[in-house]
């Protein structure tokens, strides 16, 4: 309960001096008083009150800012029709002067409790680092395109049965899609597969893709070392099946040998 | 020129804790404490404000003038000697019954379109 309130404390350095003087003691007995309500005597309780203070506390800490400039009372969705813009009371100097005061005051409130202080801190570090990993997950899947070349273009083209089950097509309908099709500048064609890759010290289980020489060339893919596939080494029953590799097997498997990285043959 | 007095049109509409807070102060004069209490009881549980918003709205009706705190002496009756009480002024009852007009209007035009959802039968 101390340590909710010592957070109110914080937030309520965030609002304007003149209103903390007008309403601080009334706001520290409302949350005093709600804290001793039975329905926030769980931890999951207490915790979604702090979260509820905290959120109403900072945005109204932000709004008493706002029309701390503009004097005229405002209590409605709109803004009367009588309300004219009225000059700010507090020069800007002074109000650096407010800003300066405040922050010392609350670093010299931080120091002397440097237990509340630690695990506030922890405690951001940890809502904030949370809030960065899903932010760059969602941005990168979401929000910016795909790394590939016209990625406006690409579509994945799947088959359905029964109205809803996406499942790749058969080889020889690729190829007739690939013939037919006037609607796509190329086509290509994967299938996740497991590889062992044999012929060495210790074999070892691969996860793969079988793949139509034209996706890597559509998808823009640039081989690090060697060649991608020439059309006739995907078509079925050529006669020299070859593979390109991940630069991660490429290192720890061949030494990064670069002879090595044109062709090499796998098994399924 | 003197500046004229407010009337209840320049207040409208209202944002949902004004009109909550004056109507929780329409039976009688209250601290913020309980104005919050009655407000969460007087919608289940629904609205739910935190010391921000309502102190914040507090403030604002104390200067537009539609509330104003109660010459009630603090402390009284065992209350905790911060809390303050706030009453309604003549001008807050009659921004709140335009305010309700005004909302009862737009009921009536919703029942006419027929946009409102009828109350299930008991």
């Amino acid at each position: 309960m101390r340590a909710v309130e010592h957070v109110f404390e914080i937030i309520l350095r965030l609002y304007p001096k003149e209103f903390r003087r007008q309403y601080g003691d009334e706001m520290r007995a409302f949350v005093h008083a709600r804290l001793g309500e039975p329905r926030y005597a769980t931890p999951w309780s207490a915790f979604a009150f702090v979260w509820h203070v905290f959120v109403d506390g900072v945005g109204g800490a932000v709004r008493e800012h706002l029309f701390a400039r503009t004097p005229a009372a405002r209590v409605s969705g709109a803004a009367p029709s009588h309300e004219a813009p009225i000059p700010h009371n507090e020069p800007p100097e002074e109000l650096m002067a407010t800003l300066v005061s405040d922050a010392r005051y609350a670093v010299r409130t931080l120091r002397r409790r440097p237990a509340f202080t630690i695990v506030s801190a922890i405690t951001l570090a940890l809502g904030i680092g949370a809030t960065s990993a899903i932010f760059g997950v969602i941005d990168s899947m979401l929000f910016r395109p795909l790394r590939y070349p016209a990625p406006e273009q690409i579509v994945v083209v799947s088959m359905t049965r029964g109205g809803s089950l996406r499942e790749a097509p058969a080889y020889p309908d690729f190829v007739d899609w690939r013939e037919q099709s006037r609607s796509f500048q190329s086509l290509g064609v994967s299938r996740s597969q497991s590889l062992n890759l044999t012929g060495r010290e210790t074999p070892e289980r691969l996860s793969g893709n079988f793949v139509s020489a034209s996706l890597l060339t559509l998808l823009g893919a640039e081989p690090l070392a060697g060649r991608l596939f020439a059309h006739d080494e995907t078509e079925v029953g050529t006669a020299s099946p070859v593979a390109v590799i991940s630069e991660g097997l490429w290192r720890r498997r061949f030494g990064a040998c670069p002879a090595r990285a044109t062709r090499k043959r796998t098994r399924p | 020129m003197r500046p004229r007095e407010p009337r209840p049109a320049d207040f409208l509409p209202l944002t949902p804790a004004v009109l909550h807070i004056l109507l929780a102060l329409a039976d009688g004069e209250q601290h913020g404490y309980a104005i919050a209490q009655a407000v969460e009881a007087l919608t289940d549980g629904t609205v739910r404000m935190g010391p921000g918003t309502l102190y914040g709205s507090i403030g604002r009706m104390v200067a537009g003038g539609l509330i104003e705190e109660s010459t009630r002496s603090r402390g009284r009756g065992g209350d905790d000697e911060r809390r303050r009480f706030y009453r309604m002024t003549a001008l807050g009852r009659r921004v709140l019954e335009s305010e309700t007009e005004r909302l009862a209007r737009v009921v009536s035009l919703a029942r006419a379109k027929n946009v409102l959802r009828r109350p299930e039968p008991a």
